[in-house]
């Protein structure tokens, strides 16, 4: 029998049992790191045996863009008292009212008590009033009630962001889809609202490098700028992406033109417009109010040259929600937008809440202490006091991440030490809190995400779908704190009409001389 | 006992007992040992032939159990019937009665899959013609490789059927052809006339066999849990999710990514079957040929899972006349067939699309042979330049055919096809390439592989087999070792790294 036609039946058994041996020893090699690759514990046995592997990094997080946080808020606060100034120099509004009646909110509201989330993960609130004012605003005000969402790619695209307007609209009234950008490579894959653009050059905010010297010192926390070239035009369109989308009927757009310029406007297709303006430094805002706005369209026909356009802000008689992601920021490029710039155009608007939602990128497995990232925290708060004075600030806790191991996927071991220094900096500054990996767990965690395809398979940006969840978490959030707010106010109301309803002696004398004029006065000591 | 002991038996009962989301698969850690403990038994039963093969059917019933519980009681139910049906088909001689009983085989096999398949596909149709909330969605589970076993079974009555087969005389040989666990989940699709007469044989392995075994599990251990499992998590699945996020050149790759991933994985899996059967002494056919070699359509069918296309061709598009009915019917019934081989795949109308798009490109090859002078069915007959620019036109219409074979929409295929055709964005190539190094390195190390000539393949494929026990037990540890390690890897980042 030649080598080939050996019988090999017996020896299969003898081979599997030979690599079984094999591979439970290799199992016994712990994880070790060669030439900067990590090599994983190969254990053939971890369904029945498991070794506990501590972490080889290092623990403690060392940020590498500390100096971009060490800014001089003396000079931030200089930027914003010239504000006022700036902004009487010039004509800075440019009206188009095409209704006759100006619409005003239509109140009361009454917060929404159905829950929608799984479990109620609530705000902590350690402002000093600032955040029961915003639930008043939300309650009470009539004019728009504004939130600035600031965030990276977790809320790209109007997620999240998306369906916690069409919450918080469906409650306290409103409509439109907030702010959206002249121009982007980004926003095709926003459907919340469709733009067209052309002739714009934009530059991001985290490609600063390659920006333009001159345009630098103009971001806005939007985190681009765009540049237009002669002709350059956006179209807004509205969508039916979410509810009350179609329902917007004010928009208010934002530019520089520091030569003269003409802006034509066409709305929803028929209507048009035209502004001249005035070269000059300072944002200017061009406010349309129609019935309903479609369609808007902006066209820079004249005097393009160093004109910078922002975007479109949408929004109706109640709460507007605008949604500034910046990819791949984790705080840092605030501080790379002009405060002025930043204030002139909260001046505008005069946002109620900003939400700040970063964090997923600088968390990393294995690593516990995120002490010089809750200082790099405190200068981000400071600063959004600074550019958004008045404003209440939530800051949000990191979301929920999910790692694989040997034993499949777990959430990864540093998210409730990061969320802790989250909570820790909102505390010191006097901010809310809310946690999103504590509301993302209550609907089954990042795993559960992904298995019901609401989240990426990168086990860490969840989509429109796993948008909606953690929206609708935080919407019931808002609710409990806006029926808070609402009992407050009931209470105070019974308690002055309870008041008022006190006979004390001084009625009692005005009722008994009105309706008997003339007897003689009562000695009212009895009543006292 | 200790607490550890007990725990250790908790985790040893449940890892043994049926769970759904962890079906027993080869290139799981439990089928090793299963594997070992299993073939301790069968050896020493060599020289007993009906205890070697009830012993084979129970592990097989295991192995079934562990993936879909109960459902392994449906085997029984399939193959009992086809048992029955066949014999008695075999004993009637009138024509009329003879067509009766294969129609009853083919309803039981096809009512089966009907309705454990197609169910709520039917549902979905129908409450899209008559208003939704017409019929209640239903809660069905899908016994695992129903799709396989009753096409295996349908090959055996419809076999005899046509007289080319003479029925078993043992219901525990057939139920032992039906459950056979190497090719039970998930092909390849083992006709009868093939595999019966090895049942009652003494099981022979020879060293050639064995080294092929350990050849074909190697190399489909690394398609299936390298090469398919890491690009798809890591690149594949997500550009599929949410193709805006990403450049045209990235929607590009992803399609190309799939295909090879849909290829490893298949391939990759039908070779661990195939390898596991050698050691086991039995021979499956080839079901994968290097399909992407394919210089037109109809050599793509000739070499893409070869077990389901030559089942088609010899059950559905024969039994509809083939090419006896004149040249029209003949491209008909190419569609029809096709449409149902897309069917087959999954109940949806992407896959039903699918087979039709192959259904048209293979008619369509029909009339361009039957017109273009000299034109050829396979790339050996084709000149150099004639067999690459015939390689890379069919690789792309396949392609184009995965793209919405695994699309969860239209309108992801519209996406996907528009990012391709406005937002390629060249420029960012060299950031794509190098950001995920992992996946495109992958990538390529997969389909250099497959477009190796067939001759350094076979030369590799000689070493393997040839090379000492001691020597291929290593080579194994060595690649379960790499598995394992990307297993258990980090999730590649997104692109741009930061969030």
């Amino acid at each position: 029998m030649n080598k080939l036609g050996e019988d090999y039946t017996s020896k299969s058994w003898l081979a599997v049992m030979a690599l079984i041996a094999v591979l439970v020893a290799v199992g016994f090699i712990p994880p070790q790191s060669i030439g900067g690759v990590k090599l994983r514990r190969a254990n053939i046995l971890s369904d029945l045996v498991s070794f506990d592997d501590a972490p080889v990094a290092n623990t403690v997080f060392e940020p590498s863009d500390d100096e971009v946080f060490r800014i001089d808020m003396d000079s931030v606060a200089g930027c914003i008292v010239a504000v006022d100034t700036i902004q009487r120099a010039a004509q800075i509004v440019y009206e188009w009212r095409t209704a006759s009646d100006t619409v005003v909110r239509e109140l009361p509201v009454v917060p929404d008590s159905v829950r929608r989330s799984p479990a109620l993960v609530p705000i902590e609130d350690f402002s000093d009033g600032r955040m029961a004012a915003f639930f008043d605003t939300l309650l009470s005000a009539r004019r728009p009630v504004r939130i600035a969402f600031l965030g990276d790619s977790f809320v790209e695209g109007d997620i999240l962001t998306a369906d916690l307007r069409e919450c918080l609209q469906q409650t306290y009234g409103g409509g439109g889809t907030g702010f959206a950008p002249m121009a982007s490579p980004l926003t095709a894959f926003r459907r919340s609202v469709k733009t067209q653009s052309k002739g714009w050059t934009s530059y991001n905010i985290m490609q600063r490098k390659n920006t333009p010297e001159a345009l630098r010192s103009r971001f806005f926390v939007s985190g681009w700028v765009c540049q237009a070239s002669a002709g350059a035009s956006t179209s807004w369109t509205c969508t039916d992406f979410r509810e009350h989308l179609d329902s917007s009927n004010v928009a208010r757009m934002f530019f520089i033109s520091p030569s003269d310029s003409r802006i034509e406007l066409t709305l929803n297709d028929s209507l048009h417009n035209s502004f001249a303006v005035e070269g000059d430094e300072v944002v200017r805002e061009i406010v349309v109010s129609a019935p309903q706005i479609r369609t808007l369209s902006f066209r820079v026909a004249e005097g393009s040259s160093d004109f910078v356009g922002y975007g479109a802000l949408f929004e109706g008689q109640g709460v507007s929600v605008d949604n500034y992601s910046i990819r791949s920021n984790n705080g840092r490029a605030l501080f790379w937008t002009n405060p002025s710039v930043d204030a002139q155009i909260h001046a505008f608007l005069q946002y109620d809440l900003v939400v700040l939602q970063y964090g997923l990128n600088i968390m990393q497995q294995g690593v516990y202490v995120y002490g010089k990232y809750g200082a790099q925290l405190d200068q981000m708060i400071a600063f959004v006091h600074e550019c958004f004075p008045g404003a209440a600030v939530l800051l949000l806790g990191v979301s929920d991440r999910s790692v694989k191991t040997e034993n499949g996927f777990e959430p990864m071991d540093a998210i409730p030490y990061l969320t802790a220094c989250q909570r820790a900096a909102a505390e010191r500054a006097g901010t809310a809190f809310w946690s999103v990996a504590a509301a993302m767990q209550t609907w089954g965690g990042m795993e559960t995400f992904v298995k019901n395809g609401w989240a990426g398979k990168d086990y860490t940006h969840i989509n429109y779908a796993g948008g909606r969840r953690v929206a609708w978490s935080l919407a019931d959030a808002f609710h409990a704190g806006a029926w808070a707010a609402f009992e407050r106010e009931e209470e105070r109301r019974s308690h002055t009409i309870a008041q008022e309803n006190v006979l004390d002696s001084l009625q009692y004398g005005r009722i008994r001389h009105t309706l008997l004029p003339d007897l003689v006065p009562e000695p009212t000591v009895g009543l006292e | 006992m200790t607490a550890a002991a007990d725990d250790m038996m908790l985790k040893l009962q449940s890892l043994l007992t049926y769970d759904a989301t962890s079906p027993l698969i080869f290139s799981s850690g439990l089928f090793l040992f299963l594997f070992a403990a299993f073939l301790l038994i069968y050896n020493s039963l060599r020289n007993t032939t009906t205890a070697r093969i009830l012993y084979v059917v129970l592990f097989s019933l295991y192995f079934y159990y562990k993936s879909s519980g109960l459902y392994f009681l449906l085997l029984l139910f399939a193959a009992t019937s086809d048992f029955l049906i066949a014999r008695a088909l075999f004993r009637t001689e009138r024509a009329g009665a003879r067509r009766w009983w294969v129609a009853l085989s083919v309803a039981v096999n096809l009512g089966m899959l009907a309705y454990f398949k197609y169910t709520n596909f039917l549902i979905g149709i129908a409450n899209d013609l008559f208003g939704a909330g017409f019929l209640q969605f239903r809660n069905i589970f899908l016994p695992v490789g129903i799709s396989f076993f009753v096409f295996q079974s349908m090959s055996y009555t419809i076999d005899i059927y046509r007289r080319q087969l003479r029925p078993l005389n043992s219901w525990l040989d057939y139920l032992f052809y039906l459950s056979f666990f190497p090719q039970l989940v998930a092909g390849p699709i083992v006709r009868a006339r093939d595999f019966i007469p090895q049942i009652r044989r003494k099981p022979v392995v020879t060293r050639e066999m064995f080294g092929m075994g350990v050849f074909l599990i190697l190399t489909g251990l690394f398609k299936k849990a390298v090469v398919s499992d890491y690009i798809s998590l890591n690149f594949v699945d997500r550009i599929f999710d949410e193709p805006l996020l990403y450049t045209g050149f990235e929607c590009l790759m992803g399609i190309y990514g799939y295909s090879l991933q849909i290829y490893c994985d298949f391939s990759g899996y039908s070779d661990m079957a195939i390898g596991i059967a050698l050691l086991l002494g039995f021979r499956f056919p080839k079901n994968f040929d290097a399909p992407y070699k394919s210089a037109t359509i109809t050599e793509f069918w000739r070499r893409w899972h070869i077990s389901l296309s030559s089942w088609l061709r010899d059950y559905v598009y024969i039994s509809l006349g083939g090419n006896r009915k004149g040249r029209f019917r003949r491209y008909v019934n190419l569609l029809l067939t096709m449409l149902l081989g897309g069917l087959w795949h999954g109940a949806a109308f992407r896959f039903i699309l699918w087979g039709a798009l192959h259904g048209v490109a293979l008619a369509l090859h029909k009339v361009w042979l039957a017109v273009v002078p000299g034109a050829q069915v396979s790339g050996a007959q084709m000149g150099r330049w004639s067999r690459a620019a015939g390689i890379f036109f069919t690789f792309n219409l396949v392609c184009f055919g995965w793209l919405m074979f695994r699309a969860e929409s239209m309108q992801t295929v519209s996406l996907m096809l528009h990012q391709i055709a406005f937002d390629f964005q060249g420029t960012m190539i060299p950031q794509v390439l190098s950001g995920y190094a992992g996946v495109f390195g992958l990538m390529a190390i997969g389909y250099a592989l497959h477009l190796m000539p067939d001759r350094l393949d076979a030369v590799v494929q000689r070493r393997v087999t040839a090379a000492p026990m001691l020597l291929q037990v290593v080579m194994a540890a060595a690649l379960i070792w790499c598995v394992m390690q990307i297993k258990s890897s980090d999730i590649q980042p997104f692109i741009y790294f930061q969030f």
